[in-house]
């Protein structure tokens, strides 16, 4: 098995008093797409900023494209293409001038990718980089970062201010990026439907610290919304499932997300409480799973 | 040397043309002749060189952020920076060199009594201007980047912000000083001239040396805000 593009332990970083990211360890194989899910402030814009070597890590150890991000060669740096919220090009620059100096940076640059997006994201004729509008510049950077045949993609909310044909164009090229060219992607935002139809592995953080990390059709087969419509002791339900979240209310209703759902387990917990004709079971997308979990770790 | 890169940071030096038309303007318009000793040339050039110093290795926010992640590593992110600051440097000197020895200064004080002795020997403004252009652009840089990592740490006391900012800059504070001192020495306690000139540049090259290694430990280490 291949050597993973990411690996962190016990990554911490503090500013003073405050913990930011603490004790993270996780890891991202190549060719995969790993969704990095958080509420705001849960770390995942300090956890990538030490990845890209930008921030001192205050404890633990990470590795990025087969070194520590503080070392990088040209060569290592070449292979990691990032997007973040706080990234501009200089101020002159137009399109055509940053698709040409980036062709000079990287061997590998793909240029009938360049010409194809500039016509997609529609920034044939943007003028220069400080008169496009925010949208505009989000899509300068995510087509630089596209265009550089990278072995990993690290993208910070990269879809923040892109409206929905943007959002779509860019969701079909992670997909045509990662399986064309195996690269590995490392996604970070807010909009959860577009990252549903992008990642194969999610990453959950909060306060810092790693939450879960799984692929997305495990987690989504084995969540589950449970509706019973008779009152159930929490105890009762956590005897055969790890419970994300539990509430009863006073019309005699139970309300419970489940972690690890299986349809066995559950007709036997149905038949043992009698209520497995009362029952209602929901499949969940990723936005509902991640308002639930979170609002339990909270 | 990518030229795409120098492109990019030449860019952000446009300023500079303001300081180099400064230094170019006083080495034409300067009414008394100019010599190996001037120290509004030596002023000039140090303000010069802190300008191209700071401009090459300030905090340009967003634009850092993408510089930061191309395909160039720290330590050659450095060394292209340090090539431009010191390329620019020369470009001044060769400007004031040119001002000089093709004779627009000799044109414009035609009339002065100095005027026959006006090409050659004034060429030896050139040192004074340079001797101040490396020091200014070493402390600058230095300066610059310490300030850096200082702002990214967040001191907690103003205390100790002041403090980390003058152990940063201690060494190159040190030798600026002494070799401005070097240079007024020359003039009040009459010591030969050549000797202290000799000095004086052993401390400029001294400067350089421990400024930019000094100044690129900073730069390898200083936190970018992305």
């Amino acid at each position: 098995m291949s050597e993973p593009v990411i690996k962190t332990e016990g990554l911490s970083r503090a500013f003073g008093e405050k913990a930011a990211v603490d004790s993270l360890s996780f890891e991202l194989n190549a060719g995969s797409i790993l969704g990095f899910l958080g509420v705001n402030g849960a770390g995942k814009t300090t956890t990538m900023r030490m990845l890209m070597g930008h921030l001192h890590p205050t404890g633990g150890m990470v590795t990025v494209a087969g070194g520590n991000p503080w070392d990088w060669t040209d060569l290592q740096r070449s292979k990691v293409a990032y997007v973040s919220e706080n990234m501009n090009l200089p101020g002159w620059m137009r399109p055509k001038d940053a698709i040409s100096a980036s062709k000079s940076f990287y061997s590998e640059w793909n240029s009938s990718l360049a010409e194809s997006l500039l016509d997609k994201f529609e920034l044939q004729n943007a003028g220069r980089y400080k008169t496009m509008s925010k949208g505009q510049k989000r899509k300068m950077c995510i087509l630089l970062a596209l265009c550089q045949r990278a072995e990993l993609l690290i993208m910070d909310e990269p879809a923040a201010g892109l409206d929905v044909t943007a959002r779509r164009a860019f969701v079909e090229q992670i997909l045509e990026v990662a399986c064309n060219d195996n690269t590995s992607v490392l996604l970070s935002s807010h909009l959860l439907s577009d990252l549903e139809r992008t990642i194969d592995q999610v990453a959950l953080i909060d306060n810092g610290k790693l939450i879960m990390q799984n692929h997305l059709e495990d987690l989504k087969a084995s969540v589950r919304k449970v509706h019973i419509f008779k009152k159930i002791a929490k105890s009762e339900l956590a005897e055969f499932f790890s419970l994300v979240s539990f509430e009863t209310s006073g019309d005699g209703e139970t309300i419970a997300v489940v972690f690890d759902y299986d349809e066995e387990k559950f007709g036997r917990f149905g038949r043992q409480h009698n209520c497995l004709e009362m029952a209602k079971v929901y499949h969940m997308n990723l936005e509902d799973m991640f308002v639930e979990i979170t609002k339990n770790v909270n | 040397m990518n030229r795409s890169l120098l492109k990019i940071e030449f860019i952000k030096l446009r300023l500079c043309f303001v300081a180099i038309s400064i230094v170019a303007g006083y080495v034409l318009f300067c009414p008394k002749p100019l010599k190996s000793l001037d120290m509004i040339a030596v002023l000039l050039g140090a303000i010069h060189g802190m300008l191209v110093g700071f401009l090459v290795y300030k905090d340009s926010g967003g634009v850092e952020a993408f510089m930061f992640s191309r395909s160039f590593s720290r330590n050659t992110l450095f060394w292209h920076r340090w090539f431009l600051g010191f390329g620019l440097q020369f470009a001044t000197l060769l400007i004031v060199a040119a001002v000089i020895a093709v004779g627009f200064r000799r044109w414009i004080f035609f009339s002065s009594a100095y005027q026959p002795m006006i090409k050659w020997y004034e060429l030896k403004v050139i040192w004074p201007i340079s001797f101040g252009m490396f020091a200014g652009f070493a402390t600058s840089m230095f300066f610059t980047l310490s300030r850096r990592i200082i702002n990214a740490e967040k001191p907690s006391t103003i205390i100790k912000r002041i403090m980390r900012y003058l152990s940063y800059a201690a060494v190159p504070l040190f030798l600026g000083i002494f070799s401005v001192f070097s240079v007024f020495s020359v003039r009040d306690f009459d010591i030969p001239l050549s000797r202290m000139l000799l000095l004086g540049w052993i401390y400029v090259v001294a400067i350089n040396v421990v400024s930019t290694m000094a100044g690129r430990q900073c730069f390898l280490k200083m936190e970018i805000n992305s």
